[in-house]
């Protein structure tokens, strides 16, 4: 039969195309991932000893930089450039489902890390990311090491994916190369790249192309597939305004370009978009280089000796220099970042194409490479602004580009001190300009990155001085400052008065002093400040050195901090002890759990949630382990997570639900009753009942936890109490379902910028002494207890006489009051925090406001006029028309816009969380309030003030307003022992 | 009702001399109608449909699409071509075929990003040779080789075989009853392993046939193999002189196949 040499011919050929497969694309399993990046080799004498691989057994194997992660079991990379740190199998980190993504990238020696994570993916999806699942050490030296990795697509088990490392001896980076192999029966759409995450506050990515450079397309992931462009590279470096930043970028080793795309959330960098039917395959090959400089330059040239060995071609190095009026040193970003673009100076900034950008050396002076033979314009940056733009045309290799001469600036030497002792303070200096037409002279951003300043004074993520704030470390400090007329205000705290001066800044050297008081009685004694969440450089998403992060403590003169960088342990305390700081503050460590996968589907809702984020603390912090120690918060509900934590606390637990109705970012949930889309115009079930608010209460399988487990949630987050209303809606919400959960007000500071560590702040009642002696369990029990009160500065004292005749404070204690009890309140502020009502609120409803409080004439006062109210109120009158338990709040402040639900549920219904404010104050909030083109929303706060107005410098250092509230008092108003949930009608 | 059941008598009384031939083959007015299993599948190159016994000259043009759409997934890929096919009828009970995808067309989504593709399709050759014939039945084996002319696949070069048997019965003039039993192997050559995969099929389906210019066509497909499914698949046929018009559809409804949908329209010129 004829057909039967056909059959035999076509497996012939199969098997003899299978035999002839390249590298790893034959799947086999003896089979070698090849050598990555052939045409690329570096030239290099007598290194080659110092080419190593290693398996990290120790912390100190880790290279250094504030986003090094490398732990045990881990593998390393070394030679005589770059150390490359891979995620050993079995590790998760951030988006990477189980190790093998490229965790740390520094220049050997230095601790330089600014990579969070490099991970390969096909697509946006979770079940898009690779996943590992075997390993081979490769040591080929002298020639070679290399780490070759083999495992799946996250959710397509039959497309198989295989990855080399390498690193050669005069490698100035890594050379990778990943192959994927569509096994499926589907045709697939696949983006091979790697994934870059950023997170927003650290490196910057940065591409050559018109318009492009640090300035990418905005998207969401709907829009996603707009945004894809090609570029010759992507570059990126740290921003944290200290030493220990490095550059990297990333070329493609066959081709002239890469396909992606770039935000300061995440880039991806790959191949283009392709439709890979089954039995196809893609091979990605790509160099990522590393460089020991401030900006993007040191990486970005070498990726372009990359290029010119597999693209052919040719880049000329260019050296200026800059030079300040006054010749002040340059050396810092903020003084001088020099960008270079492809164009002529009649070519529009939307059509120049940035190719690098350089930050000039201490002495002034800056070498670049670019590509050769074409026009640039190379422009100037200083203190956040263009300051000088000069055209060339065809530039060549060793042209001089000559001087850059900047404007002068004025270096003002900062003083402050304690006006009782003279003594030296630590504090945070606001510059803030005295007008807007002032403002617009000064403000300024990184290359229109970040956050824009007035006066942009250094990057806003980074070091200080970081965007209009200054550090004070022992009442002394020097920075530049724009020419200007400026507001400077010096704050050491709640406790402390306030100062200002307003200042004309002129060039050369010029001096302010401060003299700040401690505002006597204004702190409760066996009161502690204590900011729950705080995060530093070791958080992906900020950058902020551990000296000036712990100097930010200080400055707000907390007591208590607890470390809670986003997925990794840290501990703080070597950084108090080194400042000399650890007689009056205390650090604890801690961790915020950040999903990052989504897995979680909702009823009634097709896209896969994560659980948003907990604070967890106190945890032992141990850098040989993968996340220092952390938990492995992926994938698993929250009661399944706090199982996990349960064995890593060293003490008293503590964990507290953050954010709770905070919007979700790039898909990802940051609070788990958002993401549960919780109609609280219904009551909890008692148990899983299918339903969204069923999930919340449901205890997962293997734990011992509920979903809602959690002991405490953030009521204020942030100093502008931005979601206030929101966050305290779903608390009295948890409140009224009996869920006695201890409501707290944290910064959440990532920066000097984005929040002031400490404001807001929790003043814990407790018999804890910060220092030496503190302790934790004491102090976390207090917490617990609920003896927590919520400030930005406002200090509430209250009481009720309960009906054994003992005067009893707020807590989660529950107890029976005294018949015709009173509710007695104190209420203080320093002279800076206007506080112009108290409000009382039973089960849910503010059930009474006192109003018309008197705001002091001055607010920069020293002196000891702080009681604003002293109120005592019937208790019955405040639980008129409750029947059954109540538990009631205080709250003192400003006066807070009405709000209401008009929708914003499940399908844009109704769910009890007010959503939109009366904007065009008709006294009812209705559709007239929402704006054109929404259907709800916006939920406004209150109006900043003007200067001259009660709380005008109050928001010129938070941007909101004064706010405090108490915990709840419970009572036992039916007097069978316990607390009754009043539920979502609140008892009425 | 009375004037339905005199014209459906009219449309089928005394038709089957003019349009079967012996062995159950269409001829006479009819000669143009499509006939056999409906030609319409989801495999590559429509593999694993089965062929129609009856030799026949004939070429054509076919419109061809398929498609995923898989929204929990966030999936979703659509597929047509344009076939240029033909047939030759070497001698009576022995044809040659082909069938050329001369433009592919391809989107694919994945969540939120999406490309496109247009390439040159596959090549399909093969020969069907009759092995019995009685009165009003025949059956042939039927050989189709994929030949590696595809750019679909970057880099690779699909390639595949099929072997199978297929038969067709007249009962009656307006019935005719085929069915079709077959495996394939498929793979590709190119820098990755070639990836061999077998499958089978079973195929049955009758065809009403009140006229010479009409048919409608209802088979049910079983696949093994990678992707294993039940399919049914119906078509449309009409004759217009000698052009014959076939509209089909399939759709799997058990198994591992995501199909939602396949369908083509065919147009042939009977020689």
């Amino acid at each position: 039969m004829a057909l039967k040499p056909l059959l035999g011919a076509l497996l012939a050929a199969a098997l003899v195309s299978g035999c002839r497969a390249e590298s790893c694309l034959s799947a086999e399993a003896s089979c070698a991932v090849a050598s990555p990046c052939p045409k690329v080799a570096f030239e290099c004498a007598g290194l080659s000893e110092q080419l190593v691989i290693e398996t990290i057994a120790s912390p100190s194997q880790r290279p250094g930089g504030w986003n090094a992660l490398g732990a045990r079991g881990d593998v390393k990379l070394a030679n005589a450039f770059a150390e490359v740190v891979i995620a050993g199998l079995g590790t998760q980190n951030y988006l990477d489902p189980n190790g093998g993504s490229l965790l740390d990238l520094s220049p050997r020696g230095q601790p330089k890390d600014v990579v969070n994570d490099v991970f390969q993916a096909v697509g946006i999806l979770p079940g898009d990311a690779v996943r590992y699942e075997a390993a081979r050490v490769i040591d080929e030296r002298p020639s070679a090491v290399a780490l070759e990795l083999r495992g799946r697509l996250e959710g397509r088990r039959d497309v198989l994916a295989f990855t080399r490392y390498e690193l050669r001896a005069c490698d100035r980076g890594v050379r990778v190369r990943t192959e994927l192999i569509n096994g499926s029966t589907d045709t697939e759409l696949w983006s091979l790249v790697d994934g870059y995450y950023w997170s927003g506050r650290e490196a910057l990515p940065f591409t050559p192309g018109a318009g492009f450079g640090f300035t990418h397309p905005s998207f969401n992931l709907l829009t996603i597939n707009g945004v894809f462009r090609s570029f010759p590279y992507l570059a990126a470096a740290g921003h944290s305004g200290d030493d220990r930043v490095a550059s990297l970028a990333t070329a493609s080793c066959t081709t002239g370009t890469l396909e992606g795309f770039n935000s300061d959330q995440v880039s991806a960098a790959g191949l283009p978009r392709t439709r890979v039917p089954p039995r196809g395959y893609q091979v990605f090959e790509r160099f990522i280089a590393v460089a020991d400089t401030r900006g993007v330059s040191g990486a970005v040239d070498v990726a372009l000796e990359v290029r010119r060995m597999v693209t052919g071609e040719a880049f000329a190095t260019v050296t200026g220099r800059v030079e300040r009026a006054g010749a002040q040193a340059a050396g810092s970003e903020r003084e001088a970042s020099v960008l270079v673009s492809e164009g002529r100076a009649s070519t529009s900034e939307g059509e120049r194409v940035p190719w690098t950008q350089v930050v000039p050396g201490a002495d002034g002076r800056f070498t670049a490479r670019v590509p050769a033979g074409r026009p640039y314009v190379v422009e100037v940056h200083s203190f956040g602004r263009k300051v000088i733009e000069r055209a060339f045309a065809d530039v060549t290799d060793g042209q001089d580009l000559g001087a850059f001469v900047l404007p002068s600036t004025g270096a003002v030497t900062f003083r402050v001190v304690d006006e009782a002792t003279m003594q030296g303070l630590d504090a945070e200096l606001f510059v803030v300009p005295v007008d807007p037409a002032e403002r617009e002279q000064v403000v300024g951003t990184l290359h229109g990155r970040f956050t824009s300043c007035a006066p942009w004074l250094g990057t806003p993520a980074g070091a200080s001085p970081a965007c209009n704030r200054v550090l004070v470390r022992g009442g002394a400090a020097t920075a530049e400052v724009p020419l200007g007329r400026y507001f400077v205000y010096a704050f050491h705290g709640p406790f402390w008065s306030l100062a200002r001066e307003t200042v004309t800044v002129r060039p050369g050297a010029s001096a302010l002093a401060f003299r700040l008081a401690r505002l006597p009685g204004l702190k409760p004694a066996g009161a502690l400040s204590a900011d729950f969440h705080l995060h530093g450089a070791a958080s992906f998403d900020s950058s902020i050195p551990d000296v000036d992060r712990v100097l930010s403590f200080s400055a707000s003169d907390l007591d208590v901090a607890v470390g809670t960088d986003h997925d990794v342990v840290y501990d703080y305390d070597p950084t108090v002890r080194a400042l000399g700081l650890e007689s009056r503050l205390t650090t604890l460590v801690g961790l915020e759990t950040t999903g990052h996968i989504p897995f979680l589907f909702i009823p009634n809702s097709s896209f896969p949630l994560v659980i948003g984020h907990y604070n967890v603390w106190p945890l032992r912090y141990d850098p040989s382990l993968p996340r220092n120690g952390g938990p492995d918060d992926e994938l698993v509900e929250p009661g399944l997570l706090f199982e996990r934590t349960r064995p890593l606390f060293t003490g008293t637990p503590v964990i507290e639900l953050n954010h709770p109705w905070a919007l979700a970012e790039f898909g990802r949930d940051l609070g788990f009753p958002r993401a549960l889309a919780m109609d609280l115009r219904k009551d909890l079930p008692a148990a899983d009942d299918g339903s969204n608010l069923g999930l919340y209460v449901r205890t997962p399988a293997g734990a011992t936890f509920a979903n809602d487990g959690h002991h405490a949630q953030e009521v204020m987050n942030g100093s502008d109490n931005g979601l206030f209303l929101q966050y305290r809606a779903f608390w009295w919400y948890v409140l009224n379902q009996g869920r006695r959960k201890v409501g707290t007000a944290n910064s959440d500071s990532h920066s000097l910028t984005d929040n002031t560590a400490g404001l807001p702040f929790n003043l814990v009642t407790t018999a804890a002494v910060p220092g030496p002696a503190f302790d934790a369990n004491v102090f976390n029990r207090a917490v617990l207890e609920g003896r927590v009160l919520g400030t930005n500065g406002p200090i509430i004292e209250a009481t009720i006489d309960d009906a054994t005749g003992g005067r009893r404070s707020y807590g989660t204690a529950v107890f029976a009051p005294a018949a015709g009890a009173t509710v007695r309140v104190t209420v203080r502020s320093a002279p800076w925090v206007p506080v112009q009502e108290v409000r009382f609120v039973v089960n849910g409803l503010v059930v009474k406001r006192v109003g018309g409080l008197v705001v002091p004439a001055d607010p920069f006062a020293t002196g000891d006029a702080l009681v604003r109210a002293e109120l005592e109120v019937p208790l019955a009158e405040l639980t008129a028309g409750v029947t059954g338990d109540a538990w009631l709040v205080i709250e003192a402040g400003r006066p807070l816009l009405l709000a209401g639900d008009l929708g914003g549920g499940q399908g844009g219904g109704l769910d009890g969380m007010p959503d939109t404010t009366d904007n065009d104050g008709d006294g009812v909030v209705d559709a007239r309030d929402v704006a054109p083109g929404a259907r709800i929303g916006p939920l406004a706060d209150p109006p900043l003030p003007r200067d001259g107005e009660p709380g005008f410098d109050f928001a010129n250092l938070t941007g909101g307003y004064p706010l405090a509230f108490t915990n709840p008092f419970f009572l036992d108003r039916t007097g069978d022992g316990a607390f009754t949930a009043p539920g979502a009608k609140g008892g009425r | 009702m009375r004037a339905l059941v005199a014209l459906a008598l009219l449309l089928t009384s005394g038709l089957t001399p003019a349009l079967a031939a012996p062995g159950g083959c269409v001829t006479g007015d009819a000669a143009a109608l499509p006939e056999g299993p409906v030609a319409v599948g989801v495999s590559v190159a429509d593999l694993g449909t089965g062929r129609r016994p009856c030799a026949r000259t004939e070429v054509g043009l076919a419109v061809r699409g398929a498609g995923i759409i898989d929204t929990p997934q966030f999936y979703g890929n659509v597929g047509a071509q344009a076939v240029l096919f033909g047939s030759f009828a070497w001698r009576p009970g022995t044809e040659v075929f082909a069938a050329l995808e001369a433009i592919s067309f391809g989107f694919t989504q994945n969540a939120t990003l999406t490309t496109t593709q247009l390439t040159f399709g596959n090549l399909t050759v093969g020969a069907t040779q009759v092995v019995y014939q009685l009165e009003r039945l025949t059956g042939a084996v039927t050989g189709r080789l994929l030949a590696p002319t595809s750019f679909e696949i970057p880099g690779m070069r699909p390639l595949g075989i099929e072997v199978g048997h297929s038969f067709i019965a007249r009962p009656i003039g307006w019935l005719e009853l085929h069915g079709a039993l077959g495996a394939e192997v498929t793979a590709a050559l190119g820098a990755a392993r070639g990836d061999p995969r077998f499958g089978g099929f079973l195929l049955g389906g009758a065809s009403l046939q009140p006229t010479s210019w009409f048919a409608f066509v209802l088979d049910v497909t079983g696949r093994v193999g990678r992707v294993s499914s039940l399919s049914p698949a119906a078509a449309l046929r009409f004759r217009i002189g000698a052009l014959g018009l076939d509209l089909a559809g399939t759709l799997p409804i058990v198994g591992n196949d995501r199909h939602d949908f396949a369908a083509a329209l065919r147009a042939s010129w009977r020689f």
